[in-house]
């Protein structure tokens, strides 16, 4: 692997608690020699919070699509207008 | 070549769409009673339980739950404790039981405007990188399975095209977050 792909899969281990007590030392005494790894780390961070973010979008858009059917089925007329009645005006 | 999404999609079982539309069916009328009480309405509503049920089902796959309540007694509790943050309320306008006193919900469900922008600039530059990241931490696809549904030669190819896929999101937002910061000062 290159050098840089060695340090992206050493930071995701190491963020992840994979790393062994002996590579974590090792990665942390370079994480103190190497500002380069440091900022690394940070945007390895930051990237696995963005697919996070990413993720929970996705998976409100089938929520969503789930919600439409839901409410589009002539099955679920009732449960359809249970909800509908709570949002009347006269109920508010 | 099929997208990662359309592969996703097929590898859900009508068992999990099944048990994910009874879940919302048997916890929506609780959650919406709610949202009415507070004076929203059919929108809001929608809109703060899928909220709940993303933490719900982010904390269920962590395993981070310890369920010993019917699951619509927490996603309702999640549910409070999301209005509550994104009005500012105080739990005393929103009062809270025993159980849903005990629900923790994470510090980062509203994302802020620079996290939406550099995502949807993600979405444009990165977007199979992103849908291969999701589908590794998120839907439990195991690299075996991406061998063989997206074609590569062997597990390791996978490993590297994680990796790479890593480094290269990385390398995107670092370069974006330079250029925000230069906006900035």
């Amino acid at each position: 692997m290159k050098t840089s792909l060695n340090d992206t899969f050493y930071i995701e281990n190491y963020l992840q608690g994979k790393l062994s007590p002996g590579n974590r030392l090792m990665f942390e005494a370079r994480l103190l020699l190497s500002r380069k790894l440091r900022t690394d780390l940070y945007f390895q961070k930051k990237v696995h919070m963005l697919v996070t973010i990413y993720h929970r979008k996705k998976l409100k858009e089938e929520l969503n699509t789930m919600h439409n059917e839901i409410f589009n089925d002539p099955d679920k007329f009732v449960f359809q207008q249970s909800i509908y009645q709570l949002f009347q005006a006269n109920n508010l | 070549m099929e997208t990662l999404e359309a592969i996703v999609a097929e590898k859900k079982t009508t068992h999990d769409e099944n048990e994910m539309m009874q879940i919302y069916e048997r916890a929506f009328p609780s959650a919406a009673v709610f949202v009415r009480h507070m004076g929203g309405n059919l929108e809001d509503a929608k809109d703060i339980f899928h909220d709940a049920l993303v933490i719900y089902f982010e904390a269920k796959w962590k395993r981070d739950l310890r369920l010993n309540k019917p699951e619509e007694a927490y996603i309702l509790g999640i549910a409070k404790h999301l209005w509550i943050r994104k009005y500012h309320l105080k739990h005393t306008v929103v009062p809270l039981s025993d159980v849903e006193k005990g629900i923790a919900i994470p510090e980062d469900c509203f994302s802020t405007i620079n996290d939406k922008r550099l995502l949807r600039f993600l979405e444009l530059a990165g977007r199979k990188c992103m849908d291969l990241l999701r589908a590794v931490y998120y839907q439990s696809l195991a690299i075996k399975d991406l061998v063989n549904t997206l074609g590569y030669g062997n597990e390791h190819t996978v490993s590297v095209q994680k990796y790479k896929c890593l480094e290269k999101v990385r390398n995107i937002i670092k370069e974006k977050s330079l250029v925000y910061e230069d906006f900035l000062e």
